[in-house]
Parts: structure tokens; sequence; C-alpha cells
């Protein structure tokens, strides 16, 4: 069997964040790098997949980025990818996900991977688009935030997880796509000598320019910090007209409440 | 009128040749252990064994101690005595006796007289353990009234009674005695027998003295008095650094990292095992085991010792053992909840009298477990990758961490011309509770005219944490960054608020040569008072003052007089001392990684101390260490004591300042 | 200006994020139709030319399915937009009509700012708009941003949607109820917590009664964990769980930073606390000083009548 797993490089979500200079992205300098955390539940689940197999399907694992991008796939290797690919594009936040999507195509469509693993999202854009995009263009099956899987014979029955709560599952026949949701697994903590091993496996790099065919079908055309929420609001006196300003608020400010 | 050799001869060849094989054997399990360096600086080495070993320092720190020292000495001379007896068994007349009279009637009293005193030291040990035994002499795989303590003591008295009746017989058959005062007495009781029962009963005593002397020597290295063997060599082969600063490891492939089996502790962890006595003290302070945790250093090292001698015969093949080091298989094996409880306090370490280091141990498997296994409470998944991404235990973007400071104007440490390096730490960054005691340490640095400054979002958190529960790798690349930056820098002075910044930076990144003048704030405001740059206008009242003694400033770094020194000059009194302090201090619970664990086994370390507290009604608990002060706090407020204040010594020293 | 807005049915049951899509294609001024796998029973009370495939036979969930007939309603209509939901549904068949279409996709739009959408980005701490090229696009829209002002009262014109395809590889097995666990505050849209400020155990039912009132979970801090007076299953913070709910409400909790360092990444912490100056006010998007046990009956109160 052969897996791919695809993953990003994400800020840090907990830092802060500045608008760079073009005012079309946020200033990369100065910001700790991670995997996004639902492509880690995707590697997470493709080594479970590979360990359920006694450990015959190779994992390759691919990223898109600068070079920064090879320290999440040492982590990927770490954690029990076979061999990773640097798919090499110090701009790759100027592509769209219609760009991102067509890159892994074009790497992944001679290769015949039987299965591939993203994370349902990415933690900066959060678009939930590239992983459906890739099985739509390889012409694979698809199932989207997993957060249940099962492989037998040749399919996946996997649990999507929908809103308030309910699961819904279905059944997939390989070739598929599958993203991964929070709730998933657990991702492994890499142990030391594997981190070790991680250092003599197969780092492929590829410059993006060989595999982009496609121009971007959106862009971004200003970016900017939100709004101040409330920010420290303080609300004092009586308790009726505090819980009318209250509940004023969160109906203004949040989504949650009708 | 002395015995046949002939027949002593054989058996007291059979006797030391078994001696020496069983130690060998021991020895030989020894050498399975990986090489580590004890032999250097001999001269402090021997300085050591003179006070701990001969001095019986550890030992006599407790009342009972000092049956201990008696006995122990007894013991000496009477090797003398009995080394007498030996060789006049062998070659008769060949012994002290040829020996001017000037020299061997002293001694005849000095051996009368120990002897009496060694009989008194094991009918008071036995009394104890039989009527007095304090809780700690057993646990769950042994009791105070073990057959084996009970034989050795037996043995003990039945050598002086022997030797007594032997000298009484003799006396009475031939006379003499004049310096033998015990021996002489009891000879008296037999005047008027027949000189052939005398004769008898010099030869029975004789003979019980000898067998017993010699079983007593077989005993030995197959019991846990092999530390009669032992702890000497033990004390000399101690640890001259601080002993709770955990050995560096090697980041290489095929390596093993951290401890799964007995063979990978060092040779000195293992004689560690063989040199325990199980006196319990370590037992008796450790804060896990008071509060009903699995955790219990002493049978940390039984454990091992156990497993050692289990697996043994196939480790001297170079084979693997059977039993697994960690796991739940019960004695020989550390459980994994008794290795992450332990709080690293240092308790154990401080009280073993023969200076067994169990911290080390507990770390080393806890290496294994986190870096070889990933097997760890579920807890520290988070704390880790906090620590790896934000350099902070809580995961708050780095970009806060000089923010605290950005009302006092601009705080850099700049190199070439601030003094100090104020190395804040994670909690006196982030913490809410523990900024109060930052700026109160600022706004003393400024009243003395200290110049300082701070390294704001490229300072990261020192690694204490982390190293303690064994995450060495990232402990290593924390070091390494922090390192780099102090030396970039050119930092030469580091005062810092937290203990654990404290000892870390002094003690641990020694290992990655980092020597700079370290200060923890206690050391450097009591210089500062001591030098007069800081005169306090009028005592700040605090009430009932107690002071808790932090582990990693008092026990890890034995500052005890300054932060104690800081309290009674901003309120003009000494402070007053928890029942358990200093050296015997309890910990808070929040040392070795514990601050980020949960507590669900037995009560709470931290109610404990509280409650220790609470019985001298204080009004105020002065603390050193940010973490004591949440863990205090923490545990006041579940008491509903939340009437007692708990203050940063600094917190103390600027409120007397403002005044 | 024409949108062609994919509604959603579950379990039979049309759901009300429909009408948000309505409520936003007004906003960005587009004649709607749309389009629907369902049962006829469950139709949106719109206006509007209702492609409608029939669920029975094309399946509730089977988006190779459902994705070739919303390419016929779009082959039928030919939108300018295609505009889904940002749920479960929109995931699936979204990005796979755009891959379809070869046009790009704007997902979890939150607002129109001329003629751009807005959309969050890095957890709510950054906004940038996004301009699809020129022509056709999809869009997904985040639920709940847009209201549909007023009860929805039209009558869909219906057009039977039919395609030649009536199976797929993909099989569609059955709903899990959600699990009935204790709490799940990991997945909680609202949580409210109680701390050592509501002073003892039975006070704790007071602020469960908010969480119910909000329609959230009872979360609470470390000492009230410890005080025996939830399980643990409901504590926040570095021991407990980390949360990120869309609302957090402190009850009584001064802000510990082990409790913080749990919650801080809500998208709104609203903190009601006695203390004005306690530290939770350093997180709170807004703080209401008050004392919970008073406020809080108060509170559930308006939330019922609302």
């Amino acid at each position: 069997m052969n897996i791919l797993v695809c993953i990003k490089q994400v800020p840090d979500m907990e830092s802060r964040f500045k608008v760079n200079g073009t005012g079309d992205w946020y200033d990369e300098g100065d910001l700790a790098y991670r995997i996004n955390e639902y492509d880690e539940y995707a590697i997470e689940q493709a080594v479970q997949l590979k360990e359920q197999l006694g450990n015959q399907p190779e994992i390759t694992v691919l990223s898109i980025g600068a070079d920064r991008v090879a320290d999440a796939l040492k982590k990927a290797l770490a954690m029990g990818a076979d061999k990773a690919v640097h798919i090499q594009d110090p701009d790759s936040c100027k592509k769209d996900p219609w760009q991102i999507a067509d890159i892994i195509v074009s790497f992944a469509r001679d290769k015949n991977f039987d299965i591939i693993f993203t994370g349902m999202q990415s933690q900066d854009r959060g678009s939930a688009q590239v992983g459906v995009m890739v099985g739509e263009l390889l012409d694979l099956n698809c199932a989207t935030t997993l957060v249940g899987f099962e492989y037998q014979d040749g399919a996946v029955t996997a649990k999507r997880e929908l809103e308030g709560g309910v699961k819904s599952v279905v059944k997939l026949p390989l070739p598929a796509v599958v993203t991964c949701q929070l709730g998933l697994n657990v991702p492994r903590y890499p142990t030391l000598p594997n981190i070790m091993k991680a250092k003599k496996k197969e780092l492929l790099g590829i410059p993006a320019s060989t595999l982009l065919k496609e121009q971007p079908a959106a862009t971004t055309e200003k970016l900017y910090p939100p709004v101040k929420s409330g920010g420290g609001i303080v609300l004092e006196g009586d308790l009726g007209e505090m819980a009318d300003r209250l509940l004023g608020i969160l109906k203004e400010k949040t989504t949650v409440m009708k | 009128m002395l015995p046949d050799h002939h027949y002593f001869l054989p058996l007291f060849l059979l006797s030391v040749l078994t001696f020496c094989y069983s130690c060998y054997q021991r020895l030989q399990l020894v050498a399975v252990g990986a090489s580590e360096e004890r032999c250097d600086r001999p001269g402090e080495r021997l300085a050591g064994v003179i006070s701990y070993a001969f001095g019986q320092k550890r030992v006599l720190s407790r009342p009972f101690g000092l049956n201990h020292f008696v006995l122990f000495w007894a013991f000496l001379l009477l090797l003398l005595a009995n080394v007498d007896f030996l060789l006049q068994g062998l070659v008769p007349g060949f012994g002290l006796e040829a020996l001017p009279a000037a020299v061997v009637k002293p001694l005849d009293f000095l051996f009368d007289a120990v002897s009496l005193l060694a009989l008194v030291c094991v009918a008071v040990a036995l009394v104890r353990r039989v009527l007095f035994a304090p809780s700690y002499l057993g646990n769950d795989y042994t009791k105070a009234c073990s057959g084996e303590a009970l034989l050795i003591l037996g043995l003990i008295a039945t050598l002086m009674v022997a030797f007594f009746l032997m000298n009484a017989a003799r006396i009475a058959l031939t006379g003499g005695g004049g310096f033998q005062p015990v021996s002489a007495a009891i000879s008296r009781l037999l005047a008027g027998s027949r000189p052939t029962a005398l004769a008898t009963l010099f030869q029975a005593a004789w003979w019980v003295h000898a067998v017993v002397l010699l079983l007593f020597m077989n005993l030995l290295p197959r019991s846990k008095h092999m530390h009669i063997l032992t702890a000497i060599p033990n004390c000399f082969f101690r640890s001259l650094d601080r002993p709770s600063v955990e050995p560096r490891e090697v980041f290489e492939r095929g390596r093993r990292f951290g401890v799964s089996a007995v063979e990978q502790f060092s040779w000195k962890d293992l004689f560690d095992s063989f040199s325990c006595t199980e006196c319990g003290r370590c037992q008796d302070l450790c804060p896990a085991h008071n509060t009903g945790k699995p955790l219990n250093p002493r049978r940390i090292i039984h454990d091992i010792k156990v497993n050692l001698l289990q697996n043994g015969p196939a480790l001297k093949q170079g084979g693997e053992g059977d039993l697994p080091l960690i796991g739940a298989q019960g004695e020989g094996t550390c459980s994994e909840e008794a290795l992450w409880s332990c709080t690293t306090c240092g308790a154990c370490l401080a009280v073993c009298p023969v200076l067994i280091e169990h911290l080390p141990k507990i770390v080393k498997m806890r290496r294994h477990l986190v870096q070889e296994k990933g097997r760890f409470p579920e807890e520290l998944l988070n704390l880790f990758e906090n620590m790896e991404q934000r350099s902070n235990p809580w995961g708050i973007a780095p970009s806060e961490r000089g923010k605290w400071a950005s009302l006092l104007g601009e705080r850099s440490f700049k190199p070439g011309e601030t003094e100090y390096l104020f190395f804040v730490g994670c909690a006196g960054s982030f913490d809410s509770r523990a900024k109060q005691i930052t700026v109160a340490l600022a706004s003393i640095l400024d009243a003395a005219g200290v110049s300082w400054g701070i390294l704001g979002k490229d300072e990261i958190c020192c690694g204490d944490s982390v190293r303690r529960l064994g995450n060495e790798y990232v402990f290593d690349k924390m070091a390494r960054g922090n390192v780099q930056l102090f030396q970039e820098k050119g930092v030469k002075r580091i005062v810092t608020q937290c203990p654990h910044c404290f000892s870390t930076l002094k003690n641990d990144y020694r290992q990655y040569g980092l020597e700079l003048e370290v200060l923890h704030h206690s050391e450097l405001i009591a210089q500062l008072v001591s030098q007069g740059k800081l005169t306090v206008p009028k005592h700040a009242v605090m009430g009932k003052l107690l002071f808790h003694d932090s582990c990693y400033l008092g026990r890890h770094n034995d500052t005890f007089a300054a932060p104690r020194a800081v309290v009674e000059a901003a309120t003009g009194q000494a402070p007053g001392d928890f029942e358990r302090s200093r050296e015997n201090a309890f910990c808070c619970g929040a040392g070795g990684g514990r601050m980020w664990l949960e507590e669900l086994t037995g009560s709470r370390i931290n109610h404990e101390r509280v409650d220790e507290a609470l019985k001298q009604k204080p009004d105020t608990i002065c603390v050193s260490c940010p973490y004591c002060m949440t863990m205090l706090e923490d545990g006041l407020k579940d008491r509903g004591a939340e009437q007692v204040r708990v203050k940063d010594i600094a917190e103390v020293m600027a409120e007397a300042l403002k005044r | 200006m024409k949108a062609l807005l994919v509604c959603e049915q579950r379990e039979g049951k049309l759901l009300e994020t429909s009408y948000e899509l309505a409520a936003f294609a007004e906003r960005l001024g587009a004649e709607i139709s749309l389009v629907l796998v369902g049962n006829e029973s469950q139709t949106p009370k719109l206006d509007a030319k209702l492609y409608l495939a029939d669920a029975a036979k094309y399946g509730e969930y089977n988006p190779p399915l459902h994705k070739h007939l919303v390419l016929e309603a779009i082959l039928r209509e030919n939108p300018d937009y295609i505009i889904f939901t940002h749920s479960s549904y929109g995931w699936d068949l979204a990005p796979r009509v755009a891959a379809a279409l070869r046009v790009g996709q704007v997902s979890e739009v939150v607002n129109i700012i001329d003629g751009k959408f807005e959309v969050s980005l890095c957890n709510g701490k950054l906004r940038r708009t996004v301009a699809p090229k020129a022509g056709r696009a999809v869009l997904t829209v985040q639920a709940g941003a847009f209201n549909f002002a007023g009860t929805p009262s039209g009558t869909p014109q219906v057009d039977r949607l039919e395609i030649a395809q009536d199976s797929s590889p993909v099989t569609f097995v059955g709903y899990e109820p959600a699990e009935k666990k204790d709490v799940d505050l990991g997945r909680a849209e609202i949580i409210v917590s109680a701390g050592r400020g509501v002073g003892k155990k039975e006070n704790v039912a007071v602020i469960a009664e908010l969480a119910k009132a909000f329609g959230g979970e009872l979360g609470a801090s470390r000492p009230v964990v410890d005080a025996g007076w939830v399980s643990h299953s409901h504590q926040v913070g570095t021991t407990g769980q980390t949360v990120s709910p869309k609302l957090y409400v402190a009850c009584g909790i001064s802000g510990a930073i082990q409790h913080l360092a749990g919650m801080k990444k809500s998208d709104f912490i609203v903190a009601i606390n006695k203390d004005k100056d306690a530290p939770i006010g350093e997180a709170a998007d807004v703080m209401v000083v008050a004392d919970i046990l008073q406020l809080a009956p108060v509170l559930v109160e308006k939330l019922r009548a609302a």
C-alpha cells in the first residue's frame, strides 16, 4: 500500500500577528512555526494504518513551503513516515487553495497513492478546500472531517463529525482521500530513537515551479486585524441592566446567541 | 588452653573463601553497570569519608543516631580484638599478647568496656525495634522486626556475651583481669566452679564466638548488612557536585536514552543499592510517601537491588534479565506511577546517612519513559509542546514575556552596560500573582541602585521542569539556547526570583560550560542589606510570620540563611520556622514537574504543608519561590484559611521600603 | 447577479442555516435559486425556484451524486455564485463543485465589504478580504454570521432534479447520535464555568442552570473539581482540558494562570466576578462586576424569556 500524507506548516496560533509591508499577508518574521494540528492527526492515522498492516505500507509525507518546512517534515518522519517530499516555494502563502491542490495533484498523479491523508483545514487559512479538491482532481473517493477511521479489505469506514455531535458513518473503497478532524486520535510524541532515525530518512526537494500549472482562482486583497471584539468592557451597577447589556453584547459580538 | 587450631584452620579458610566468593559475586553484579568517574578529587573524597563515615555526620543528625555511632565505633575497635582473636585461633600465642604490657593492658580495658557498650546498644536497638519502632522502620516489603534485623542484633549480642564468658572463664582459671572490669565481674560469679568446668566453658564460649563471627562475616554480603562493607566506600564514591543535577546524555543514533534495565544504570547506582541499610529515613521525609503516593525512595533502591540480584546471572553472561525494571511486577520493579510521583525535593538525598543518590535514578527512569517510549501522564503532552513551541509551560506567546516591565520603561539588558541580568523566569513573567513578586524585586533593585536589565521576549524557560520530568532532549536544546544567549550578551551576573531558575542556571548549566555568578534574589537582597545599600525606614508589619523553605533554594543549594536574613531586615524579627524546616523542610508539591501534573492519589502535598503551618496560627507565610506561592495559596484557600497571607520575601522587603 | 443556494436537510429535516444563505444572498444583492437533495415536505419557505432532488433516490449523504446534482442545477440556472453553508455538508461538497467547475472558492465568509468577501484567519486574530477571479465562484458562509430577518413564509417553485447516475462507490452507513457523555468540553460552543467564588457545592447548581440556559456545558476551575463539587471531566486548565468555545463565561473564577492557559483560546470571554481587579479581567472581553449568585438567576430568566 502506498500512503501520502499532505501536511502544512503553520505559525503558532498563540503568536501576536502583524500585517506585512504590502498589507496582503501577515509578517512571517518573528513567528514560530509548527505542523498544522489537523495534519498531525493525519500523520498519526497514517502511521496507525501502517502499523495495522504489519508495517508494509510506505508513507510519503509532503509539504509545500519555504526552507523552514523541513522541520515539519522531519517531525512527521520521526512520527513514523518513511520519506518526505519538500515542494520548495518561499512564497507559498501567495498560492490559493486551488493552486496548492494543483501542485499536489501534479506530484501525486502518476504515483498511485492508495490513500491520501490530510487535515480537514489549516489553522491559519481555515479554508478546508485542498484535500477535497485533490480528491476531485485525481478522481478519488473522499470523506472529510473524520473522527473515526477503520480500514478493512480495501475500504475505509469513516466516522464524520456533523454539527451538534451527530456522526455519520460512511464507507469508501480505496483509492481515497480523507481529511482528519480533532478527536480522531492523539498524535504520538516522537521518541528519541525515532527522531534520530528520521535524520537518515529521505527528504526529496522539488521546486514548486516545476509542478504548478494553474493561476490563482481567488486572491487575498487585504489583510488586517479585526475590529476589537469588546476589549475590556467593564459592566457595573444594577443587576437587570447589566444582564441586558451583557446579552446585547453577546448577540452582537458572537455567533452563538440567537 | 586454646582450642585445637587444627580444627579451626579449615573452618576459617572455608569461611574466608565463601565470604570472598560472595563479595566477588556482588561486585561482579555492580560491574554490570555503566562506567562513571567516581575517583576524581581523592582528597575531597577522603575528607567526605572522614566526616560522613567515620564522623557519622548524618547518622548523628537524628537522636537515635548516637546509638549507631557508638555501635559503629565499637565495631571498628572490636575489629582489632577480633583479628587478634582469629590470629590466636590460627597461631596460638601469636597476637596482641606478644606486645608489651603497657600496650596490652589499655587495649584489654578498651575491648572489655567497648563490648559492654556494644551490648547495651544492641539491647537498646532491640527494645526500640520491638517496643517503640518508628513507623519508617517498616514498610510494605519489610517490617521493623524482620527476621533479618533481629538475627543480626542477636548475633552481635551473642558475640559480646561469648566474648565476656570466654574472658571470664579464663580469668577464673588463670587470674588476671585487672584491666577487664566487666569480664572480671562475671568471673567472680564463676568463682568456685571446677577448673574442668571452667575450661569447658572457655572452650564452648570460644567456639561460639568463633563460629558466630565467621557466620556473621558470611551473612554480611548476603543481607542488608552489606552496608557494613559498602557504606564507607559509598561515602568515598559520593557525588562531589550536586547529586540533584542529573548527568547529561549524548544524543546520537543507536544509543539508549534513560534507563529501562538495571544494567543501564552506572556501577555507582548499583553500588548504592547494596549500601542501603533500610533505615527508612528517606521514606520518613518523602512528601510523596507521606501523602499516600506509591513512591518510596527506599523501595526504589530496594527494587533496583532485587532486580539486579534476580537478573544478575543472565546479565553476567551478557544476556538480558527477565524481570523488567519498570513495570507493575511488584518487588524488583518500579511502578510508573511511583516514578511520576517524585517532586525531586531532594529530602531523600539530604538525609541518607550513606549518601545514596535516589533522585537521579528516578529521573533516569523517567528519561526512558519519555524519550524512548513516549509514555507519560497525558497532561505532560501539552506541557512539552508548550515548552518546545513557546518556551514556557503555559503556552503563552513569547512576545508577552517582557510585558510586565512596560510600566517601568525601557529595561533591556545592555551588553557591557548592565551589571545584573534579571532572569525573570516563566512564572514571574506570565503568572499574575508571581508578576507582583517580579515588580517588588524590580523596585528593591531600583531602591538599592543596582544596574539590572531583562531579556524580554528573548528569554526562554530555563528548562527545569522538562529536565526533572526526564525530557532531557528538550532540556538540552533549551539549555544550549540560553547559554548561547548569555554568552552572546556577555552576561556576567544573574539574579533570579525563582529557585528553579536559580538552581538550573547555577548548577545544571555548569554542564554546558556556563560559570557565572548566579544569585537568588534572597542572596542579592541580603547582600544589599549587609552592604548598607538598602535601608529599611520602618519595619513591615506581617504579624506572626513563618518561613517556608523552598527545596531548590534550601536543600538543593544550602541557602537557608539569606531569605531569613531578608525577612528579619524587613520586619525586624527573625521569621518563625515550620516544624519541618531547613534540610528537613517538607516540599510544597510542585517540584520535579509535579506543578503540571494532577495529584489524584492520596492526599495533597500542599494540604499537608499548609496544615503543618496552621498549627502555629500564623498571619503570614513567607516563601521564596513562585511555585511554593501557588501551592500554599491554593492549599490555604482549600483549607478555608484565606486570612493567612502568602508573601514572597521580595514583597515583604518592598513593603518595608515603601514606608 | 444570480446565486444558487445549496440547502441542507439532515435526517429528513431542513436545516435553518438554509435561511442564513438567503440572508447572505440578500446582502450580496443576488437573485436566488435553491437546490436541495431532500424530501418534498421539508422545503425552504422562500419565494424562489427550488431544484429538488429526491433524497430517497440520491441519499441524504452522497457527495459524488450530490456534486452531479448541484452541477446539473448550475447548468440549468447558470449562477454567478454557488453558495453553501460552511458546515460538514459544505466542507465535503463545495470544494468538489469548485474543482469540477475549475473555479475559485472562498470559505467561511463572515461579511461582504465593497463586493469583496471577508473571512477570518489565524483563530480570528486576523481578517482578510478575498476576491474570486471574475466569473463564477463558490462560497461557503459561516453559520450564524448572517441572520434571516423575520419568519420565512415563501413558497418555492419546485423543479425536479434528476441525473442519469444513481449510484456511487461511497456508501452511507448511517447516523450515530451524539454521545451522551457526562460533558464534552472540547467540542462545546458555549462553556459556563464555576470557580471557587461560587462558595460551596450547592451553588454549583446555580452555574449549571446558567450553562443550561445558555445552551452550553458546565466547566469548572481546578479548586472546584478538587473540592469534589463537580467531576474532573468538567475541569478547564493546564491539568484539565484546553478548550476553545465560541463563548466562555467564567463565574467566580479569579483567573489563576493554570486556568487562563486552558481557556484563553475562546473566541469571546465573559468574566463575572465580585473583584473588579481579578486577573481574569486581563483575558476577558467583558468583565461583569457582580456577585454571580445574584446575577445568574437574572440572566437565566432573561435567557429563557428570549
